[in-house]
């Protein structure tokens, strides 16, 4: 019988008890040492330090009650105060297991071990904190999660690299250029319209504070804008961070995946039970012919695939057994164009729409809101060349057991391939003109919760 | 084995009963609440959305058919822009019918296929036929398994 890291005790604490710990430690520190004086504090406190001891009571027995044993076949999980819950997952229905390693001075040898079946997120899915050796004891048994020795394939990215194209492609960075060329522009704007509006002599018979509250609203426009900034750069560095020294092996049945300095994350991922393999490029990395190579397996949530490989040649992907073998293979019709284009199209003509009515009632806002609506099409022209892009190169092809799908989303291309036991539901629509063009739209959705949208697809 | 299924005549005309009790329920809330000139205003709405529900109503069910084959499962709709639901036979995890009260009268039932998380229903069948439609996916699931293992 084994148990987690004692840390999972402060996990399993409400957040109650730190609303009432700080306070409590603040008055004991303002007393003076005497035990009169701690009497009086504890006759005045002791309502809430039965609660917080009740608190912590509480998780100290969540904590003592969470037990785990291991056998040759199978590793049982035993958890619950009045009602105890009893897991039972044999080591070979494990299909992936994943380990972060904490490793900080004070939380020594602190490891989350994640172990997934076939089962889904529902009921499939075990989180432990576990101390390191009692990882490395489970993670001997469990077949996954042996050493690959020597790899069928393997694939290692160092850091600079991932710098640089995390720098040149990466969608944190452009969209923080994006955020910060908008709201400077805003900030601008708000500025020349509060002067243009002749608001100046409003504020001097307006109070104080309500002025004050007006000129200040150029300087909250920067102050938002440096605070997204701020975000925005931090979860670029976490992101590095993480894909720090990736490294991928793959065998016969499984694949393992390494990355990142803090926390030091490792996936095993049971090869026969990948669900997807996509192929993921956004506007820059389609022109420089790189992408993203992504799988999803039981229990991986939508927005959260497995990274396989960071940065590959699109090339050397194409080339690769995955996506040979297809025979019929499905374009768009050229008479589909206006599918594609319709939405990006809608979005620009509304923007300057706008921009026309307004220069008709308000000629000096036009001037001012002119950079700012250029800032506002820069998304839907990308969108438009995205949709131009996948015009030519969208495609559906099949064999007699997979599929592959090449389409675009938001703006980014995506190529999937799955098997075609794996397609959940598939929905067609066809408007007046796609008809009469025999062209249709398609919808794919598939197992794991992944959707694929083609548009215009040659009947 | 290739078979097609309509909604009953019954959910036509329920639904559409259903669609002027409301009308003329918001109608005559409307005519107690609002003033004379906005109440004249909701009503031609109300006038509007009942022709609507009356010529929209038995129009998309008029355009609601299933067919079932030995592979698949269809669902087509849409009275200008068609639509079509198609699901694999093999891959179906569940199948379950909805009935509502009454729904022998009124034909208001729903048959629901899942298929990894993801669902289809098919609207308005009679209980014969939703029946009908549970014992074929259960005589093909059960056949493809029994050829599975005979493989």
């Amino acid at each position: 019988m084994k148990r987690e890291h004692p840390i999972k005790i402060l996990r399993y604490c409400a957040l109650n008890l730190w609303l009432l710990l700080f306070p409590l430690l603040r008055s004991l520190a303002l007393i003076p040492f005497s035990p009169d004086a701690i009497a009086s504090w504890i006759r005045g406190a002791w309502m809430d330090i039965i609660v917080m001891l009740f608190i912590f009571g509480l998780a100290l027995l969540r904590w003592l009650m969470c037990r785990f044993y291991l056998n040759k076949e199978c590793f049982i999980l035993s958890h619950g105060i009045i009602m105890q819950k009893h897991i039972v997952i044999p080591f070979d229905k494990i299909t992936a297991a994943s380990e972060s390693d904490i490793k900080l001075s004070f939380i020594t040898n602190l490891s989350l071990f994640k172990i997934n079946t076939k089962a889904g997120k529902a009921s499939g899915s075990v989180v432990l904190w576990l101390k390191a050796k009692d990882r490395d004891e489970i993670s001997e048994l469990i077949p996954i999660c042996k050493k690959i020795r020597p790899p069928l394939f393997s694939y290692s990215i160092n850091l600079w690299t991932v710098l640089l194209y995390s720098f040149l492609f990466s969608s944190s960075i452009s969209g923080t250029l994006y955020i910060a060329a908008f709201f400077i522009e805003a900030g601008n704007a708000a500025g020349e319209i509060l002067t243009e509006l002749h608001i100046a002599k409003a504020l001097s018979e307006m109070s104080s504070a309500a002025a004050s509250v007006f000129r200040a609203v150029p300087e909250i426009i920067i102050l938002i804008l440096i605070i997204l900034l701020l975000c925005r750069m931090l979860s670029f560095i976490v992101n590095l961070l993480s894909c720090a020294g990736f490294h991928t092996s793959v065998n016969k049945n499984h694949i393992m995946i390494s990355a990142g300095f803090f926390p030091k994350k490792k996936a095993h991922i049971y090869l026969p039970s990948i669900e997807c393999i996509i192929l993921k490029q956004g506007i820059l990395s389609r022109f420089s012919k790189k992408a993203s190579l992504f799988i999803t397996y039981p229990s991986c949530t939508k927005d959260r695939q497995a990274l396989l490989v960071p940065i590959v040649s699109e090339k050397q992907m194409r080339s690769s057994v995955l996506f040979k073998g297809h025979k019929s293979k499905a374009f768009s019709s050229s008479k589909s164009l206006w599918c594609f284009l319709w939405q990006p199209f809608t979005v620009i003509n509304i923007i300057l729409g706008l921009l026309l009515i307004i220069s008709y009632t308000k000629p000096y806002a036009c001037e001012i809101l002119f950079p700012l609506s250029g800032i506002a099409l820069v998304p839907a022209a990308a969108l438009l060349l995205v949709r131009l892009i996948s015009f030519r190169i969208q495609f559906a092809s099949q064999n007699d057991k997979s599929i592959t799908l090449c389409y675009s989303k938001g703006l980014s291309f995506f190529t999937l391939n799955t098997d075609k036991e794996n397609i959940a539901v598939i929905k067609i629509t066809r408007t007046p003109a796609a008809r009469k063009h025999h062209y249709f739209n398609a919808i794919v959705h598939i197992k794991g919760g992944q959707t694929a949208v083609l548009r215009g697809i040659s009947e | 084995m290739n078979k097609k299924y309509t909604p009953q005549r019954r959910a036509c005309i329920t639904l559409s009963l259903l669609a002027v009790v409301v009308s003329i329920v918001i109608f005559t809330a409307a005519s107690r609440i609002l003033g004379k000139q906005i109440m004249y205003f909701a009503a031609a709405i109300l006038l509007i959305a009942s022709i609507v529900f009356l010529i929209y109503i038995p129009l998309s069910l008029r355009k609601i058919c299933i067919y079932i084959n030995e592979d698949s499962v269809i669902l087509k709709s849409g009275i200008i822009i068609s639509n079509e639901r198609r699901i694999n036979l093999e891959v179906l995890e569940l199948a379950y019918i909805i009935k509502t009260p009454f729904s022998k009268y009124t034909g208001i039932n729903f048959t629901v296929l899942c298929v990894y998380g993801k669902r289809l229903i098919l609207p308005f069948l009679s209980t014969g036929d939703a029946e009908e439609i549970m014992n074929i996916v259960h005589i093909n699931i059960t056949s493809k398994k029994e050829k599975s293992h005979e493989t």
